[in-house]
């Protein structure tokens, strides 16, 4: 029997190096303290392999896991596929599927998605889903504003196949919108870009903030718009898939973009009353890292309380999102 | 929103600033009104007044009063 995919354990870590946010406003606003940064020479595999060792050292068992997800933006290679590396790296047995998979801020509900669909077919029972980002390596270091809200981060998270018909990770509901693309984007890098000059064309806003051809762009205001078009409806969708009310879900987990943007997510998702995690102050946003490492603070901070229905929702890059409910109950 | 929930909502929330802000109050001389504010700005309008406003426009206003026009 295939069984039921649960989420067993999730682990993370931060580079050692900090970048803070010393103007009182931008903090207030964004709720961002402190970001890490990964430093020169190491990449976001570096630390993919860090998380999953520590996963390793909390108790999973390396010679279990029979399928590897990565999820980043940030690869080693346009190819070989960084899973296949991590695969050795992390001596994971070569029974193993690997693969990759570019999706940024929506990037961790996607490979809970493809891990229960490989968990609940009978294709794997031991998925480890590592996600893990360097933004910082594509700001231009004088986009003051843009700088100050990415920091970097690797999770590693163990879903496995649990005996019983309860469902672990369930409610899943996913969106695209392509034509929003251009919105947060790092133009050069793909074959697309292939013959930019990667420092070329060098250009500052009305703002002062500056960017190349190898940047990152973020429109903040229009990803700020998409994020409350579609995340409000998404709460609903799931909220309908699973046949709960808001009063049923014991924390509610958005990708966790910053302060302000969070408030108003939940002004307009009505869950003003409701459990909602809002915690940004040491981290920033931290891309396709920011729902498991919420999950983690989470569960040692509300240890033994409700968390059968937590509702995650993940939006952004792409443009992006998706959402599920997870139990958290068999997480340790 | 009446004017006065405007200017109370802009002061605190958008601008984040300590001293007052009137209908006539030029964007120019608002230390505040930078990216950041723009963007919430944008966020403000949507969910409190359920606009969707052009952002051109918006970055083309010279006043306090004339972002309240946009929520009208």
């Amino acid at each position: 029997m295939a069984g039921k995919a649960y989420i067993k354990k999730i682990s993370y870590i931060l580079p050692a190096a900090v970048e803070e946010n010393t103007d009182r406003r931008l903090r207030r606003k964004t709720g961002i303290i402190h970001r890490h940064i990964c430093p020169e020479g190491k990449t976001a595999a570096d630390m993919a392999q860090e998380a999953a060792e520590q996963l390793f050292a909390s108790g999973a068992d390396r010679e279990s896991i029979d399928f590897l997800l990565f999820c980043t933006q940030s690869p080693d290679y346009p190819l070989p596929t960084t899973a296949c590396l991590l695969q050795h790296k992390l001596r994971i047995p070569q029974r193993a599927g690997a693969l990759d998979f570019n999706l940024g801020c929506s990037g961790f509900i996607y490979g809970l998605g493809l891990a229960k669909g490989l968990i609940e077919t009978g294709q794997a029972r031991n998925v480890l889903l590592l996600t893990a980002e360097t933004y910082s390596k594509y700001i231009h270091p004088e986009d003051h504003a843009t700088r100050s809200v990415f920091g970097d981060a690797a999770t590693a998270t163990l879903i496995e196949a649990a005996e019983g018909t309860k469902e672990g990770i369930h409610s899943f509901v996913y969106g695209t919108d392509g034509s929003g693309a251009d919105q947060l984007i790092v133009p050069t890098g793909g074959m697309r870009g292939h013959t930019q000059n990667m420092n070329g064309n060098e250009a500052v806003d009305e703002y002062g903030h500056k960017k190349k051809n190898a940047n990152l762009y973020m429109n903040g205001a229009a990803i700020m718009e998409f994020a409350l078009r579609v995340v409000p409806e998404a709460v609903e969708q799931v909220l309908e898939k699973a046949k709960l009310s808001r009063e049923d879900i014991g924390y509610y987990v958005f990708h966790q973009a910053n302060h302000f943007m969070l408030d108003y997510l939940r002004e307009k998702s009505n869950l003003t009353e409701c459990p909602y995690w809002d915690d940004v102050s040491e981290y920033g946003n931290t891309v396709s890292n920011s729902i498991p490492i919420a999950l983690t603070d989470l569960l040692r901070k509300e240890h033994g309380k409700r968390l059968e229905n937590v509702m995650l929702i993940g939006f952004g890059v792409g443009l992006s999102w998706g959402g599920c409910l997870v139990d958290l109950s068999r997480t340790v | 929103m009446t004017k006065e929930q405007f200017l109370t909502k802009m002061q605190d929330e958008v601008l984040d600033r300590e001293d007052e802000i009137t209908m006539e109050s030029n964007l120019d001389e608002i230390e505040e009104w930078d990216s950041l504010a723009f963007v919430s700005f944008i966020a403000m309008a949507n969910t409190a007044a359920g606009k969707k406003v052009d952002h051109a426009a918006v970055k083309n206003a010279a006043t306090i009063g004339e972002l309240y026009a946009f929520l009208q």
